[in-house]
């Protein structure tokens, strides 16, 4: 029992302000029972879902695929919920909260290793479990917290990697992120980034990247055994052929739900993932973040290129910086943003629609970077991370009946919800 | 801790096999209760508008019993309503999904049917079980996929219980 103690209190949160520690476990706990709690309502599909429900009894039952679109890691996934569960509400969505819930463990582990400061790990598992976005996905039978889950997995094997075993966990991760939608490979930039840069294994263990195209069939020739299709390397390249005409085909922004990449930077149509209303009252899932950390993280992601460049082209703004951060922080920025922008190349291209959904894999790793310039601001300016949380925390109860989808009147859900853009 | 984490593969692994098989014969025997050559008893829901509304798609034929589309949407052939061996997807008062022919040609389908929705009480005889089948409840909406077995049959005897 006393050893149990002593494991606890040295796990604990160590910010500069007890307060804050107290608070950062206050946004913990209520994220975890918000993604839990009721987690089978609706006791029907919403939004997308029964195209993800549909799949995955397909494959459990040995039915052709009814999906349209995407790879089968997703919908097995999702299937070893609903074997678990059964085929029911709880079922179809207990594999995506596995995932919400592993975020949490898993931005703490990213930001602790990547900034070698712990207070750095509790503040981004706190933002993580105050953020709505993922709040709202890991409740839904939706393929989009599974690869948040597996791109943050993908990175903090890489920056973890010692030698050719992480690499090689590295390259089956990003194979399986791969398998449930195709964005996932864009894992691979930040990826090889954090190896080279980090220095923490040798270089040439990237080369174990080259797996990923295997898993990536494997996982197909697995979903072709389960539905009875022929199980060739050539119908695997047919058929991904046929789903990528089939993603290049869709026509662009006739769909009222579609948004563009840019939009998401300023929360411009999050989508409302879940409705039901009962009478009066008004039990819905909106995918809108906690406004606070969403800006504070844009703010960090536009000024960090800019004060990059001012560091590398100046010395007084180099020592500027180096007073602030060390080179430990600094690498640890680069790689975060690096993730984040890779999670979003496809979707500049054009070539794709694109959703507010698609965001949420990029998402992440802007928490884990807003928490590492929080975790320092902590070292100086106690007080000011304590307010952050603080305000955060409020604004996460304003906000959490409609990200919970707990009941609350439809006044209360359009006081919380005011622009047209977010129904 | 490796082989802590190999012991978990393992045992989950053969979890994942073991659950997979049971979940696939329960589902298997769900779809069963319409045993092929079989005549069942069966409640179906309908609106008259059905006759017209109601349609699949699919490539499977089985006794001459036949969707009105292909599976890539093509019609199969030129559409007649009376067609005793055109397929239609029906819902039974339990919710179980059937593909049946020859439902309004039975007696009891006569004109004038009840407005709104009723249930007519048929015998189904099972000819077979399609795993490929789309089906819509309008003319001019989409064919969606179904995911599962679907059986296939004929409807006849039909009574308004």
């Amino acid at each position: 029992m006393t050893s149990l103690w002593k494991v606890l209190e040295r796990l604990a949160p160590r910010l500069s302000h007890p307060a804050t520690n107290a608070l950062v476990l206050v946004l913990l706990v209520s994220g975890v029972y918000l993604r839990i709690q009721d987690v089978g309502y609706p006791f029907h599909h919403d939004f997308d879902e029964s195209q993800y429900v549909n799949s995955s009894q397909s494959f459990l039952t040995g039915a052709p695929d009814p999906e349209c679109c995407h790879p089968p890691v997703g919908k097995l996934l999702i299937g070893v919920g609903m074997l678990l569960s059964g085929n029911n509400p709880v079922g179809w969505r207990l594999m995506p909260l596995i995932f919400g819930l592993q975020c949490l463990v898993l931005v703490y582990l990213l930001a602790t290793s990547l900034f070698q400061d712990r207070r750095a790990g509790w503040l981004a598992a706190a933002f993580l479990a105050a953020d709505g976005f993922f709040l709202s996905y890991s409740r839904s039978s939706l393929g989009d917290v599974i690869i948040a889950g597996l791109v943050l997995w993908s990175v903090l094997a890489a920056v973890t990697a010692r030698g050719w075993g992480g690499a090689i966990a590295c390259a089956l991760l990003i194979g399986t992120v791969t398998s449930v939608k195709w964005v996932g490979l864009l894992i691979v930039l930040p990826a090889t980034l954090a190896i080279v840069l980090l220095k923490r294994a040798p270089w040439y263990v990237i080369f174990a990247f080259a797996l990923v195209p295997v898993v990536h069939a494997a996982f197909w020739l697995l979903g072709f055994e389960l539905t009875g299709k022929p199980t060739s390397l050539l119908f695997v390249v047919e058929e991904m052929q046929r789903r990528a005409n089939f993603h290049l085909g869709f026509q662009h922004f006739i769909n009222p739900l579609e948004s563009a990449w840019y939009t998401w930077l300023v929360m411009w149509h999050p989508l409302v993932i879940k409705t039901q209303q009962v009478g009066d009252t008004l039990r819905i899932a909106s995918a809108v973040g906690n406004p606070v950390l969403w800006f504070a993280a844009d703010a960090v992601l536009f000024a960090l290129p800019v004060v990059g460049a001012l560091v590398a082209l100046t010395p007084a703004w180099r020592e500027r910086w180096f007073s602030f951060f060390d080179l430990t922080a600094t690498r640890a920025f680069a790689i975060l943003w690096g993730s984040w922008l890779s999670m979003l190349l496809l979707w500049m291209s054009g070539k794709i629609s694109t959703y507010w959904y698609h965001y949420l894999y990029a998402w992440g790793f802007a928490l884990v970077l807003l928490a590492g310039v929080m975790a320092r601001v902590d070292r100086r300016f106690p007080k000011v991370t304590l307010g952050f949380v603080v305000v955060v925390l409020v604004v996460a109860a304003w906000f959490a009946p409609v990200w919970a989808e707990l009941p609350i009147s439809v006044e209360g859900a359009h006081l919380r919800l005011p622009f047209r853009s977010w129904w | 801790m490796t082989s802590f984490v190999w012991l978990f593969a393992i045992g989950f692994g053969v979890w994942l096999v073991t659950a997979g098989k049971h979940y696939r014969e329960q589902y298997t025997q769900y779809v069963d209760g319409f045993r092929l050559g079989s005549t069942r008893m069966v409640e179906l829901t309908l609106v008259a508008s059905d006759q017209q509304g109601l349609g699949c798609a699919s490539d499977t034929v089985v006794e001459g019993l036949h969707c009105s589309h292909h599976a890539d949407s093509r019609e199969a052939g030129p559409l007649t309503p009376v067609d005793p061996q055109l397929l239609q997807p029906y819902y039974t008062t339990s919710k179980e999904l059937l593909l049946g022919a020859g439902l309004w040609l039975t007696p009891a389908m006569k004109p004038p049917l009840p407005g709104g929705r009723f249930t007519v009480v048929c015998n189904y005889h099972v000819v077979g079980v399609t795993k490929a089948v789309a089906i819509r409840f309008a003319p001019t909406s989409a064919f969606g996929q179904v995911g599962g077995l679907v059986p296939m049959g004929t409807l006849s005897d039909c009574v308004f219980p």
